[in-house]
């Protein structure tokens, strides 16, 4: 049985074109540092993008199962995080995709993730307006929440954004305004009905 | 509830992974990477039992029309014949790929291991995502076209013997979301009485790359063979007036969408074509009116007119955009432009 990996790598570790040649090669250990080095990061884009949601682990797992396989492709000319991103970009917008077309998202299951947010969110009217938020970009087309997301929480530029989802900046940028028009009009409708 | 705020709600949901998730998930990970890839369910045998029959016989039809009949196989080979009915969609996943089938249709999935993947479309409309973490070629067939996928995603609509692609994910979504009979365009050649070629040559010969092109039809062999010069995209037919009649072209012929107008500019400005690009762009901001597309349309003017050091025209149309103000997040692009085009100026930007 292998040893578990569990905290990040120590510093004396090989670098990481090694690391890509070993792990490419078959070694599993090669691959656990580098999954060690990067799931937090993958973890943290993936939670922006889908929501405090509890099928994140499954979706780092289909990143990195994802990557795995494509490791014999990866050309290296991509920044390793830029290329795993592209992946989790996918990744969550697979998962977007299949849960809108599952039936709509009642209140609850909102409420119930916002209740579920880490403790630096704790104060009820934060949790209140994460709930709303999340609600909001819930209604959102899976394309237009991501390219908002990456836009406005990650602050990436529009051709930086094209590169991860894999279209035009100007698809990017229209993909950001019609979610920015489509918030709108969701806060204006919600603001009506109370 | 401003952009800060938006980002400020959604970047507090972020929490690090704990050690237990971390370990959890590695265990899972480690237990499907050191598994075979199981290859992908079947479609229930009961749902296409009676469209199955029907498909392998089109299928060999059309691998003996495109193959001349000298098809071989290796041992790592496997086929998977796909249908769709109306309605339906069938979804197939290799690695780092995927392939939906929307009905009615037909269509075939060749692999060979995990290098080489060919999806042959009988009919229907497919949509192949090769993803981010690409590792197979793919190639995609159809009774009048044969052509290496590049782009991230690709579809490919057959339909009355009528071949659409679209290589972007606007047009794609267009295709998908409208499965009505396709109405040929300008570009489009309805299947005639004329005599058929006796080998299929490759019809499309990708002249730029696959991201710029919209959607657009293939015409089928035996035009393609007679007419090779007739074939435009949505950026030839501009180049003409839009009430002149197109030469040849189907009486029910459609102009060229606003969006795909836009698509011929971008390309002429990733040419260097910027005379072309402003002509186009100034015709969407003025069908566009205060529309997104016009608006983006005046971003781009500015960015142009920008390099082209025509300061006092470039700062016009950033103005315009911040004063309509009717995308917010263009407002702010256009903000940022204009300090630009002041500072090139040697004026400060006073924001």
């Amino acid at each position: 049985v292998k040893p578990l990996p569990t905290k990040a790598p120590p510093e004396p570790t090989p670098d990481l074109p090694e690391l890509l040649d070993r792990a490419c090669a078959g070694d599993q250990r090669a691959f656990a540092l580098l999954y060690n080095a990067n799931a937090s990061k993958v973890y943290g884009l993936l939670t922006r993008l889908v929501g405090p949601v509890a099928e994140r682990e499954d979706l780092l797992q289909e990143v990195f199962i994802r990557f795995h396989r494509a490791l014999p492709s990866y050309r290296r000319d991509a920044a390793l995080a830029t290329f795993l991103h592209r992946i989790a970009v996918r990744v969550a917008y697979d998962h977007l995709r299949r849960r809108g077309r599952q039936p709509k998202l009642s209140a609850q299951p909102v409420n119930e993730v916002a209740g579920s947010l880490p403790s630096a969110a704790d104060g009820s009217a934060h949790r209140e307006e994460v709930g709303e938020v999340l609600a909001l970009l819930a209604q959102l087309k899976p394309k237009q929440r991501i390219a908002l997301v990456l836009r406005v929480a990650l602050d990436l530029s529009y051709p930086e954004i094209a590169d991860l989802v894999g279209c035009r900046p100007a698809t990017a940028r229209m993909r950001v305004a019609a979610a920015n028009r489509a918030l709108d009009k969701l806060t204006a409708r919600k603001r009506r009905s109370s | 509830m401003t952009q800060a705020d938006l980002a400020r709600v959604i970047n507090s949901t972020v929490e690090p992974l704990s050690d237990i998730g971390r370990s959890s998930t590695w265990r899972r990970i480690e237990q499907a990477i050191s598994e075979p890839e199981r290859s992908p369910a079947r479609v229930p045998r009961h749902r296409v039992v009676g469209g199955f029959c029907i498909a392998a016989v089109a299928f060999v039809a059309l691998l003996l029309a495109v193959r001349g009949g000298s098809s071989s196989s290796t041992s790592t080979r496997s086929s998977e014949s796909l249908v769709a009915t109306a309605g339906e969609r069938v979804d197939r996943s290799w690695a780092g790929g995927q392939l939906t089938l929307h009905g009615p249709g037909m269509a075939e999935l060749v692999r060979d291991g995990d290098e080489r993947v060919t999806v042959i479309v009988a009919e229907g409309t497919a949509v192949m995502r090769r993803g981010a973490d690409a590792v197979t070629s793919l190639s995609v067939r159809t009774a009048s076209l044969e052509t290496e996928v590049t782009s991230e995603v690709f579809a490919v609509r057959v339909y009355d013997g009528i071949t659409v692609i679209a290589t972007s994910e606007q047009h794609i979504d267009g295709l998908v979301e409208h499965l009505e009979p396709v109405v040929p365009a300008q570009d489009a050649v309805e299947p005639g009485g004329e005599p058929e070629p006796a080998e299929s040559e490759p019809v499309v010969e990708p002249t730029k790359p696959e991201a710029e092109r919209p959607a657009r039809r293939i015409r089928t062999p035996k035009h393609a063979a007679s007419e090779p010069a007739q074939e435009h995209d949505a950026e030839d037919t501009e180049t003409k007036p839009a009430a002149e009649p197109e030469p040849e072209s189907d009486p029910r012929a459609e102009p060229p969408t606003l969006d795909e107008i836009y698509a011929s500019a971008e390309s002429a400005i990733a040419r260097g074509d910027t005379d072309r690009a402003v002509r186009l762009l100034e015709r969407i901001v003025r069908d566009d009116g205060r529309g997104l597309l016009a608006t983006s349309a005046r971003y781009d003017l500015a960015l142009v007119a920008l390099g082209r050091e025509q300061y006092d025209r470039a700062l016009a149309f950033v103005d315009e955009i911040i004063a309509s103000g009717t995308v917010p997040s263009l407002k702010e692009a256009a903000r940022r432009l204009r300090c630009r085009i002041l500072e090139a100026q040697g004026e400060p930007c006073g924001e």
